[in-house]
Order: structure tokens, then sequence, then C-alpha cells
């Protein structure tokens, strides 16, 4: 389906590579619906199968033969691939960017998410990208993620230690937040000397610690005490009522 | 009364839903609580809190959705600091910023104060008697001491939330303390690109000398700094520049803010203010990323790859990216 042309040019060196995919024409439209089902969730498995069924529906010839492997070693593999190189590109353009991290933690895997926004010349706008959702399975401390983060961003900017203008980070509003917030040191110490890093703690976040501030201290009693109170007696009721419907005996 | 309180989590967004719930409902509730009597019924002055919780944590919820946004510069975020802060000034009459001496001067029995803030309990109880139509009464009807309470308990909600918003400061140093000098970013936005002279925003821009000669070369920073000093010529020389200029706040987007300035005879400094306002106002947008992936790898799709999951991602922003590349360097 795709045809990787190697650069004769770059033949020799070992490591320094390049190559570019072509998509033949007969195969766009399965690429891109390819693409479109898979950015509203569908798995590979399910994105084969939906365009088959599109297939059966339909008979677009256009999309005969989509299967699984397709879609995740030839579709979404090389978009990935594709749109971190068009982001390297944009990095690589323009002279500084900024970062934003985060991480957490779901069905116990911990997620570190990092996204870029910079400045497209041509078009004058600032645009915001997401440049990976990178799985830890090693140890969560600062230095292991560090380690994970330079490690991605070097690959896309090498040039990351004078290109970073800034950093967002949630602060320390708690344990994840003061791991990225040690991550954020160490991204800082690595800057060039010359390239001082701005940092900055979420705003948003610090909106949230003073609300909470407020209910839990000022009228937390006074206020939610009784509501909640009011709330629970009514949801117990509710609760009553829905046991006694699942025994009929009791009617 | 078919209709169901929303979930109350331990999210103070969550509030905002359920008092606005407890408001539109009072009536039925009320009609409720007369004919069953439960024991947790809440006391009639609590209605008044109600409301005023409600007002506060409607107004505070619509800034804080406002500041989450892919492009948001953090003069805006600012902007709407300062919004909710001057909300809370005009609507309830919190007064502040005040000297510490202006604080210590104030009748603790009739004001209550937090930091540089302090309101009038007369002002408090305006305030509430302006929320609904049958408050006044409820207060009226109330023995002294819990009237009292009731205004202290609500002045002490909004002047600690004027105090505190007043005091985030987003732009930290190496400790993760406020940094030390408050206008130590550069502006990006050309009304306040305009208000600094030469001398100020030569100061500025220098901290990026090294980043600008590394990626142009050694006489950009120059040729940004004449951009700044034709702009304020032009500024002071042509009505209509003057005119689109004075339209733009600190409320404006990038966009929205150097639109107005077409042409290319400053896009050098358009060039370094629209990198320069790259920086992220906060973490919204890698929250929302968590968002993405909780929903798609939910408690029904726990075998879900990190490959697939991340492939999804990218799906999102393919055609998005496919467009931002010059078409020359979109033939990948």
């Amino acid at each position: 389906l795709f045809k990787r042309v190697d650069d004769n040019n770059l033949e020799e060196v070992e490591q320094d590579y390049s190559y570019s995919v072509k998509i033949p024409a007969s195969k766009a439209t399965l690429f891109d619906l390819a693409v479109r089902y898979t950015s509203c969730g569908t798995s590979f498995r399910m994105t084969a199968e939906i365009i088959g069924c599109t297939y059966d529906v339909l008979g677009d010839p256009r999309l005969r033969h989509c299967c699984r492997q397709d879609v995740s070693n030839n579709y979404i593999r090389v978009i990935g691939a594709v749109n971190l190189q068009r982001i390297s590109d944009l990095l690589s353009r323009s002279w500084g960017f900024s970062l934003a991290l985060d991480s957490a933690t779901h069905q116990s895997t911990s997620y570190l998410d990092l996204r870029f926004r910079l400045f497209v010349k041509e078009q004058e706008t600032i645009v915001c990208l997401h440049g990976c959702s990178l799985p830890m399975v090693d140890r969560h401390t600062g230095e292991v993620m560090f380690d994970i983060v330079t490690k991605f961003l070097s690959v896309l900017c090498p040039e990351l230690k004078i290109r970073l203008v800034g950093v967002a980070s949630d602060g320390a509003r708690n344990m994840t937040g003061r791991v990225a917030g040690v991550l954020v040191t160490r991204v800082a110490s690595a800057m060039h000397e010359s390239c001082p890093l701005t940092r900055i703690w979420c705003g948003a976040h610090q909106l949230d610690l003073v609300m909470e501030y407020i209910m839990n201290n000022v009228i937390k009693e006074r206020f939610f005490g009784i509501m909640t109170a009011f709330i629970s007696s009514h949801a117990a009721i509710e609760f009553d009522r829905r046991h006694e419907d699942d025994l009929p005996s009791h009617c | 009364m078919k209709t169901t309180c929303p979930r109350i989590v331990n999210r103070w967004l969550s509030t905002a839903k359920v008092t606005k719930w407890f408001k539109i409902h009072r009536a039925q509730l009320l009609q409720h609580i007369e004919s069953k009597h439960p024991a947790s019924a809440p006391p009639r002055l609590w209605w008044v809190s109600l409301m005023a919780m409600q007002h506060f944590t409607h107004r505070t919820s619509v800034a804080f959705c406002s500041i989450q946004g892919l492009t948001t510069l953090l003069e805006q975020q600012q902007a709407a600091l300062n919004d909710l802060v001057g909300f809370f000034k005009e609507d309830v009459g919190v007064e502040g910023p005040l000297d510490a001496e202006a604080i210590g001067d104030l009748d603790l029995l009739t004001h209550v104060t937090d930091g540089k803030y302090a309101v009038q309990l007369s002002s408090v109880h305006e305030f509430l008697c302006g929320l609904a139509s049958w408050i006044d009464t409820l207060i009226d009807e109330a023995i002294d001491v819990d009237r009292n309470n009731l205004f202290k308990d609500i002045g002490q909600v909004y002047v600690t939330a004027c105090n505190r918003i007043d005091s985030i400061c987003v732009h930290r140093n190496h400790n993760n303390d406020p940094f030390d000098d408050p206008t130590a970013l550069p502006p990006v936005l050309p009304h306040e690109i305009v208000k600094l002279s030469a001398f100020q925003f030569l100061q500025k821009i220098r901290k990026n000398t090294f980043r600008l000669d590394h990626r142009y070369s050694s006489s950009l920073i120059d040729v940004i700094a004449d951009e700044q000093k034709a702009l304020r010529h032009a500024y002071r020389t042509e009505p209509v520049l003057k005119d689109a200029i004075d339209q733009i706040s600190g409320r404006s987007s990038f966009k929205e803010g150097w639109s107005a300035i077409a042409g290319a005879r400053f896009q050098n400094l358009i060039d370094y203010c629209g990198v320069v306002a790259t920086l992220f106002p906060g973490t919204s947008t890698v929250e929302s990323d968590f968002s993405v992936l909780r929903w798609e790898k939910d408690g029904f799709r726990k075998q879900l790859s990190d490959i697939g999951l991340e492939g999804v991602m990218q799906a999102k922003q393919y055609c998005f990216i496919q467009q931002l590349l010059p078409p020359e360097r979109n033939a990948a």
C-alpha cells in the first residue's frame, strides 16, 4: 500500500535516514476514512470492520480490502510518524516554543502528557498541538520522568536547550504536581545558560485551590453541611424505595 | 417533583450545578419540606446563603471556563481573573486592595476583612436583598445573631476570594514562588507594546537575544527593536492604526490583537511576540488530553493498547496539522 522511497543521498549515513510515504490514489479514500474512524475512537480492528461494513452497504470499490494490519501498520502508525515529523518541522522553523506537561494515572498506568504551543509564522497564528501521552512503566521519580521527556523532546527538537521558552505545570497541588515540579526544575537546569526558562504554574489550578480553600474553611459547616445532609437524607429514601422495588415480597 | 438533584462530588464546580438546581426548584422543595417535615430540612436563613453561593459559584465557574482555551494568552487569563475580582467588588461592595493601615483602621464589628480586602456588613445585607424578592423578609424575620453570622459568612467568602484571586501569580521562580517582578514578561499585544519606550522594550527582549541570534542573525534583535519604534511612530501619526490599537484590550486574543496591523512592516515584531505568546497560562489543554484518554480507554476497553490510544489522539489532530505547513512541504 505504502511505498517506502529511500533517499539515495542519505543511504550511506548509518542513522540519519529519511523516507517518504506515498499513498496510491486508489487507497486515498480508504486512508482518509480510516483516519476519521480512528479519530472517533475506534480501535484498529473496529476501524477495519467498519470500513468492511461501509463497503458492504455502499459497494464502493475504493473501500475494498481493508484489514486490521493495514490500519495499524500502514495508516495509524504512519500518521503518528507524519504528525511528529510535522511538529518537528514546525519547531525547527520557529525560534522558540512552549511546553505544558502533566501526568495522570489511569487504570494503573501513569501517563505523562506533553503539549506544544508554537507560533506559525506564515499564518500568524498560535497553535496548540498534542505531542504524546507517554506511558510510564518505570518508577515515577522526577529523574525517570526527566529522562523520558528529554529522550522524546531531543528527537523532536535537537536544539531543545535553546528553543524551549517556557514550561507550564500544575505546580504543587498534589504528589503528581510535586513530581512535575521536580521535572520542571530538571528541565530548567538542562537549558542553555543564556536561555532562561519561564516557568508557569497553571492559573486554573491556582483558582481551583482558592475555591477549595473557601469551600472547606470558610463556609463548610453552615452551608455545605446542611446542604449535603438534606441531599443525602433524600438519597437514602430513594435508595430504600429502589430496594423495596427489587424485593416484591415487601409490597 | 420529577426532577433529580445533580450529583454533588468533592469538586467545587459541582456546587455551581447543585445550587442552581436548588434555586430553580426552591418553591417545590419548600412545598415538599412543609408537607413531609424531614429532619434534615435546612433552616430558613440557609436559603439566603444558597442564593449567595449560587451567585458566587456561577461567577467563578464562568471565569474558570473562560481561562481554558487552546490559545488563551497569559494576559487574557489575568484579565479574566481581574474581571472576576471586579465583579465581586461591584456586586457585593468589596473594597480593596487596601494598605495595612487602612485595614487596621476598620471596625471589625461592621466589616469583614481578609488580607488587603474588606467589605462592610451593610453592603453584604444590600447585596443579599438584591438577589431575590423574598430574601429581605427572611432576613428581617431572623434573630440578630443568625443575621450577623450570615452576613459575616457571606462577606468572608467574597473577601477571601478577592484577596486570594488577586494574589494569583502564574509566573514562578526556581523555588516555585511568585516571580519577583510581575512585569518581567514582555508584552505580546500592540496596545501594550506602544506604551513601552525603545529602551524599556529592548530591556524586555534582551532575555531572548541568544535564542534569536542562534535561529536568525545577530542583527535581528535590532530589527525587532526598530519595528517597535516604527509601531510607536505609526501609533502617533496614523489615526486609523491608532484607533485599531486602542480597540485592543487584555481580553483580545493574539489574532484579534494583531489583525488590525496589516502588512509586512512589522513581520519580525509579530514573529517575536508570537513566540513569547506561546507561553501556556495553564495546563488545561493537557487535562483535556487526559479527558480524551479516560473517555477512550474506559472500563469496557481496558485492553486498548497504548499505541491504539495514541493513534486515536494523533488521528484527531492529523487533518489540522496537515493544514499548518505551506504547500511545498505538504508532500510527505
